[in-house]
């Protein structure tokens, strides 16, 4: 084996291993049940912390629901707002489209403390502290900037052509939207949905300030556990934090995507 | 069939005019040509008439009625594009069905109608198969087969035949003839090829920087064009300046007898390089020396100098003519067109 190759393995196995290691650790500590702290291993293994999070006052459960429902309706909402906008941005000019461009990106910079506070009196102001809209509402404009972002990349590439071939066949708005323009979104919907998705359902500090702890997602309910240094709480929640995103995702693509001819055409 | 009528056309782009106050009408199931170079607004035209854009000033007319404001989706005028842009998404059969159903046609109807398109453009077996999948002359040949099967009374081609190698080339061109007959259409070509224009034309429409030089039947343009411009793109010209008088032509160092003309003054004249046979030398002709010779396919290309004025002439059987012979030409001036010079200093 020449050194390349080798060089190239212990890149690979490298990366594997930081990869792979903090869960590894994360599944051995949410099965332990008392770890010394000179010790390699845990002590003595058990299924405490699995059984308190699937019991019904860990409200575990209902958290993840929450979690799931918010991050959809929010990657739905994010979903119809971003593409006309992101069409937009990528084929209009006009005025003051510079400004726009850079507000929209504005979430993803500022960060969420400086305008979480002013927003949270918005909010109480119109009664939309401690409800699901309210947090729903203040996820969007975070999720907001993935999407346009890579939808205006998309109709950039595609240009007027497209639309234009579909006009002289006689389509109207919606038809040209729906058979020509959305094919060839998908791809982008897929990354742009796991983004959005994700973003979403990861948010702890505007979840908490609009939510008021009345409205209990995930992250929620993880926080008390890392703060109060239960590790085996901890650990068991951010296993299935990560598992159900992860089995999200593949749904979402799942969903998607067409078949490989089709797919594999989108950007000529 | 539909009559066509442009009134004071003009859209500017960016401050830019892109086409200029055209005016022109194109007869029911005419074949039109629009020739000029590239920029010179030809596909501009084809965009307003179909009415994917607005002009700023004039008017678009089919069959007596303005048009001008009508939307693209709701004109009778379909256009095929350069770059055939067949959806990629959707196989050989639904992007011909695609205007059928978008303007929600029976499926049964779609169905004949799009099998019947797909045996006339000799496309068999081909229907559920993806556009990326087929050759470029079966893309173009799809295209044709998607406007056309929504019955447009006006038809507008972009380039159709620049993709295509040549013997392909010669096959969509007879195709598209033919379709032009059979449909009865009115067909705009855009096109920059001037043999293709000659070929296929009724009449061709000559565009330069956004003007309309000539409109004529191909013979015309040819033999008669109106300017240094339109004479050079439909091929090699000897442009010589001179004063007609009277049958003769005076030149800067010889003087030509023409055929007794109308027409008199300062002018040029356009000499067509095929129209000028490279003789022997004798006395009643102008004489003059090789100074260059080319040979390109069955051609050959001969520059003579007479006095000041250098001629290029074209023809076949120039083999034996060395460079430094002394030779005569034989100029057909019946076929030479003059035009009057502007800008004199």
């Amino acid at each position: 084996m020449d050194r390349s190759k080798a060089l190239g393995h212990i890149v690979l196995v490298s990366i594997l291993l930081v990869l792979i290691l903090p869960f590894l650790v994360l599944i051995i500590w949410s099965f332990s049940q008392g770890w010394a702290s000179n010790a390699l291993l845990p002590n003595e293994f058990g299924l405490r912390g699995w059984r308190y999070l699937f019991s019904q006052q860990s409200r575990m459960l209902s958290s993840l629901g929450m979690s799931i429902l918010i991050s959809l309706v929010v990657t739905g909402f994010g979903m119809i707002l971003s593409i006309p906008a992101g069409k937009a941005l990528g084929l209009y000019i006009f005025p003051g489209k510079r400004l726009i461009e850079l507000l929209v990106l504005a979430p993803t910079i500022i960060p969420t403390i400086a305008v979480g506070m002013g927003i949270q009196i918005a909010f109480i102001r119109y009664g939309l502290a401690d409800t699901l809209l309210g947090v729903i509402l203040v996820h969007l404009p975070l999720v907001l900037p993935y999407g346009i972002r890579i939808f205006a990349s998309i109709y950039k590439a595609l240009g007027t052509k497209w639309e234009d071939q579909a006009k002289i066949l006689k389509a109207n708005g919606w038809q040209r939207f729906w058979f020509t323009s959305l094919p060839f979104l998908y791809p982008g919907m897929i990354s742009a949905g796991v983004l959005m998705f994700n973003v979403s359902f990861s948010q702890y500090f505007l979840t908490y300030l609009i939510g008021g702890g009345k409205i209990m997602t995930l992250p929620i309910l993880l926080f008390p556990f890392v703060n109060s240094g239960d590790r085996v709480m901890a650990s068991g929640l951010s296993l299935i934090f990560i598992l159900s995103s992860l089995i999200l995702m593949l749904i979402i693509e799942r969903v998607i995507t067409d078949s490989e001819e089709k797919t594999n055409v989108y950007y000529l | 069939m539909a009559k066509i009528r442009l009134n004071d056309l003009t859209k500017t782009y960016q401050g830019k005019p892109a086409i200029e106050k055209i005016s022109m009408e194109i007869e029911a199931g005419e074949l039109m040509a629009l020739v000029g170079h590239s920029g010179c607004g030809k596909t501009t035209m084809l965009r307003l008439i179909s009415g994917l854009i607005q002009p700023d000033q004039g008017s678009i007319w089919i069959d007596g009625l303005d048009v001008t404001k009508t939307k693209a989706e709701k004109r009778d005028v379909v256009m095929v594009f350069q770059e055939n842009l067949l959806f990629p998404h959707l196989t050989v059969a639904e992007n011909i069905a695609f205007g059928m159903r978008m303007q929600r046609s029976p499926r049964k109807k779609r169905m004949d109608k799009t099998r019947e398109l797909l045996d006339l453009m000799q496309l068999p077996d081909l229907e559920k198969r993806y556009p990326s999948q087929l050759s470029g002359g079966q893309q173009q040949r799809v295209a044709l087969a998607r406007v056309l099967a929504l019955e447009p009374k006006v038809l507008l081609l972009d380039e159709p035949l620049s993709n295509l190698d040549p013997k392909l080339r010669d096959d969509l061109r007879d195709l598209i003839l033919k379709l032009h007959k059979d449909f009865k259409m009115t067909t705009i070509l855009v096109t920059h090829d001037r043999d293709e224009a000659m070929m296929m034309a009724d009449r061709i429409a000559v565009l330069y920087y956004g003007k309309l030089l000539q409109m004529d039947k191909p013979i015309n343009i040819y033999n008669k064009p109106v300017s240094r411009e339109v004479a050079s793109l439909f091929g090699q010209c000897n442009f010589i300046p001179g004063l007609l008088k009277d049958g003769v032509f005076q030149t800067e160092g010889y003087r030509f007898r023409v055929p007794a003309l109308k027409r008199g003054g300062r002018v040029e004249a356009c000499v067509r390089s095929e129209h000028i046979k490279v003789v022997r030398p004798e006395n009643d002709r102008p004489m003059g020396v090789i100074t260059e010779k080319k040979y390109v396919g069955g051609q050959s290309i001969i520059k003579v100098a007479v006095g000041n004025l250098i001629f290029i002439a074209r023809g076949s059987n120039y083999f034996d003519l060395e460079i430094g012979n002394q030779v005569g030409l034989d100029i057909d001036w019946t076929l030479v067109s003059f035009n009057g010079l502007k800008n004199q200093a």
